[in-house]
């Protein structure tokens, strides 16, 4: 697994709007995997300069097997409120439906 | 790593998740802000923020990896299908070691762990029904039934706070399917089995070596599946209304320590677990149970792991718990409310654990509150006050009995006093801790209480008078101030049994409980005592005998109350004692005093005010000043100043009086007695050391070892 995967939909932020951008983010369904392979999904809510997340209502799955086992059958380990560091996260990806 | 959640039609928001990978974008903009500015929601803020936990930090993240071990965790069925587990023709040795640990983590469990820590690490209780071995089948469905039955009545009897019981069941299915009937009989069926197999391998002169193993292994067997048997059939006899499984319960637990000797011998037959390599969370175990099945139905954040009880400490646990069971079953032959409520209070002292206390709770008072199921508590305490004091206005046939708006002014009181009750008998099937806390907080409901009671008094008294009958009516205060002080004393012994106070404390306590003995309890009893021989002449002139006979017959009776005055005495005379002594140290300057010139909050009179200020909302007995204290204490009133001798002369004295009490009748051979006289006579002993003035020593020391409330007094050299 790569460090950073190269972003699929790639543009140079622009200067003004880009606190718009993450906001447009915001209470978005976010997908977060982890340096040990977990992968927790949930409500995006919070972030800061040093790229500290919070998500809120977030499931934790142990790696993508038990997340397409479980995550439909409702039977996945809750954690709630979770702050994930920078440097625990391989990649993000938020839902864009 | 795009799409998926394509298969999740059932959870419709799942199924139009779209992944878009945003990491380096992310990144990008995140690096622009300021330092310290967060991007959020408005609805979110710092504040929620502090709440989440922190991934990847071992303390706050149980499902991260350092949590997790290298070898698979299998869950049952996994385990069944990777044959790491039997479901059939298990071993003898298999099944008596699968027994034992089972127990083990039932206990742990009992001892305040979570059930998914303890018992549910125990895969074969996750699915009994597919179990194929009898024995074992019939084993685990009764396990889960005689958990969920010991939930049910823990959180009915609810005596217990946090770190008692944990009364979660993360949705283990309790085998509640199964009735209770076919539990025991199917028991008893694996029972009866083994009871022919011990039968047929028992020894006929011929020296065969396997076979006496073979018989070894079924009796240890057989033992274990009757312990289980008796165990469920005691709780669902405790669970029966009204007290009426109690034959039963005696009954099974005769039979269930003989089991439990048995149980105990046999042991080391079990298999043992095999060493390896363990986690955090991990422990070595024998077939079956997987210690880390549950970990992710945790909290995310549990506080700690459970130590499971060693197989040895598991049985003794049991025996000593069914010793307790058999206790408790005593009960019901208390009559009277404030007989079972001592009951309650002497039960408390041997600190039982959380599910004889509950049992013992749900006896007297079921969920219907109501006294051992029977009795509506308002008619019980309205009973208990008229064995008490006997108030003019609870005796049938007195002339306010009879008015019928005095009727109902009693009837509201007895309501509220009935609450109060209740909530005193939970404090005291609470932990012994926990009792002191509450506590604390009852006495302004007391307070409450006395303050009804003193206005129903005044009320009645003027009716009285209307009638002309002129004596002053305390009643129903006194009966009041006779739990305040049984709740004061409680409070203030607790003190020592917790370890609270720090031996230059002790001598205002023993002042204040001495105190409290001579200025309120005895008199409150002996007043009771006044009342209720009082109102037996008048009802026993009514009905025509001579006044002098019944005074004859009253005094060859003796109080109602004698005993209790008696042990009240004792105690007083103990504490006045202590008090003796602990001056004669402080004197001879061998028991240095908190100074408070150092520091302006820790001097004795804060400490002093701290110690009592519980009391300070009631209005009798009124809190003692700190003033008061050190006014009595004061030796310089006497000429010449008492020198240490004298002090502990007086204090020898004070225990010899004391053991004097103790060995008269009525005080009976109680345990207590016999505790409180070795204080006694190891006390003289010191004390008449320490009254020639020519012993050298260092400092005092306090044992409490033999009673919890009063030290012996040894000497450091």
């Amino acid at each position: 697994m790569s460090k950073i995967s190269n972003s699929v939909n790639s543009k140079p932020p622009s200067g003004i709007d880009f606190r718009d951008e993450l906001r447009s983010w915001l209470n978005k369904r976010m997908r977060i995997t982890l340096t040990d392979g977990r992968i927790l999904i949930g409500v995006f809510l919070c972030t800061d300069r040093d790229q500290n997340i919070i998500i809120g209502s977030c499931a934790e799955y142990l790696n993508e097997e038990e997340e397409r086992l479980k995550s439909t059958k409702d039977d996945q380990r809750l954690l709630g409120l979770a702050m994930v560091g920078a440097k625990h996260m391989v990649s993000i990806q938020i839902d864009s439906s | 790593m795009s799409q998926t959640d394509d298969n999740g039609p059932s959870l419709e928001e799942k199924k139009n998740c779209n992944w878009k990978d945003i990491t380096k974008d992310f990144f990008e903009l995140c690096q622009q802000l300021n330092v310290g500015e967060l991007v959020h929601d408005v609805h979110f803020g710092l504040f929620e923020a502090m709440s989440a936990i922190e991934m990847m930090d071992p303390k706050m993240d149980a499902g991260m990896l350092c949590n997790q071990v290298k070898r698979k965790v299998y869950d049952f069925d996994e385990a069944l299908k990777a044959n790491i587990i039997k479901d059939d023709n298990l071993e003898s040795e298999e099944l008596i070691g699968i027994i034992d640990s089972t127990y083990a983590c039932v206990v742990t469990w009992l001892e305040g762990h979570s059930l998914a820590q303890t018992v549910f690490t125990n895969l074969y209780l996750h699915n009994p029904e597919a179990i194929k071995d009898k024995t074992l089948k019939s084993f685990c469905t009764a396990i889960l039934k005689t958990v969920d039955l010991i939930r049910d009545r823990i959180n009915k009897a609810s005596v217990f706070e946090e770190e008692d019981f944990q009364s979660v069941s993360y949705g283990f299915k309790m085998a509640s399917e199964v009735p209770s009937a076919k539990v025991i009989s199917s028991l008893r069926e694996v029972e009866d089995e083994f009871a022919k197999k011990v039968r047929s391998t028992k020894d006929k002169g011929e020296d065969n070596e396997t076979r006496a193993k073979q018989h070894e292994l079924y009796s240890a067997i057989y033992s274990r599946i009757k312990f289980t048997r008796f165990l469920y059939a005691t709780l669902l006899a405790f669970s029966k209304d009204k007290c009426s499984g109690v034959d039963d319960i005696e009954k099974y637990l005769n039979g269930i320590l003989d089991v439990l000797l048995s149980m105990q011998s046999t042991i080391h037959l079990g298999i043992k677990p095999e060493e390896r390599e363990c986690g955090l969370h991990d422990y070595p175990t024998i077939m079956g149970f997987e210690p880390l099945v549950n970990q992710r139905l945790l909290p995310s954040t549990f506080p700690r792991y459970a130590k499971i009880t060693s197989i040895e400490d598991t049985m003794k646990y049991l025996s000593d718990m069914c010793t307790r069971f058999k206790f408790i079953t005593g009960v019901t032959k208390c009559t009277f409310l404030h007989q079972a409520m001592d009951f309650f209070e002497d039960f408390s002292k041997l600190s039982p654990c959380v599910l004889s206390r509950s049992l013992l709770h749900l006896l007297v008072f079921p969920i219907n509150r109501r006294f051992f199921g029977n009795e509506p508590l308002v008619d019980v305490v309205r009973d208990t006050i008229r064995n008490f004091i006997a108030p003019p206005a609870l005796v049938p046939k007195s002339s306010i009995g009879s008015n019928p708006d005095a009727r109902a002014y009693c009837d509201a009181f007895l309501q509220r006093a009935a609450n109060t009750i209740l909530q005193l008998v939970n404090i005291s099937g609470q932990n012994r801790a926990r009792q002191r806390e509450k506590l604390a907080h009852i006495f302004e409901e007391l307070a409450n209480l006395e303050a009804e009671a003193d206005k129903l008094d005044t009320y009645l008294h003027r009716l009285l008078m209307k009638n002309s009958q002129g004596q002053t009516v305390v009643c129903f205060v006194t009966w009041v101030l006779y739990h305040v002080l049984k709740a004061m004393f409680n409070y203030l012994y607790l003190g020592f049994e917790l370890e609270l106070y720090s031996p230059q404390e002790y001598y205002y306590i023993y002042w204040y409980i001495s105190e409290l003995h001579c200025s309120w309890w005895i008199p409150t009893l002996s007043r009771a005592d006044n009342f209720l021989m009082e109102s037996e002449a008048m009802i026993e002139t009514q009905s025509g005998k001579s006044a002098k006979k019944v005074r004859r017959q009253q005094k060859k009776k003796g109080k109602p109350h004698a005993k209790e005055v008696h042990t009240a005495q004792i105690h007083q005379m103990l504490c006045n004692a202590f008090l003796k002594a602990l001056l004669g140290f402080i004197r001879a300057k061998k028991l240095e005093l908190a100074d408070g010139s150092s520091i302006a909050f820790d001097s004795e009179e804060v400490r002093f005010r701290r110690r009592f200020a519980p009391f300070q909302v009631l209005s009798s007995p009124q809190p003692m000043a700190y003033c008061h204290f050190t006014d009595t204490i004061d030796l310089q009133r006497y000429k010449p100043v008492p020198e240490p001798e004298h002090l502990f002369q007086a204090a020898c004295k004070g225990f010899q009086h004391a053991k004097a009490l103790i060995e008269q009748p009525p005080s009976n051979q109680t345990e207590q007695a016999t505790a409180l006289l070795r204080i006694c006579k190891y006390n003289i002993v010191a004390m008449s050391v320490l009254s020639t003035g020519k012993k050298e020593y260092e400092r005092p020391l306090f044992d409490f070892t033999v009673h919890k409330h009063y030290p012996i007094i040894t000497l450091k050299n």
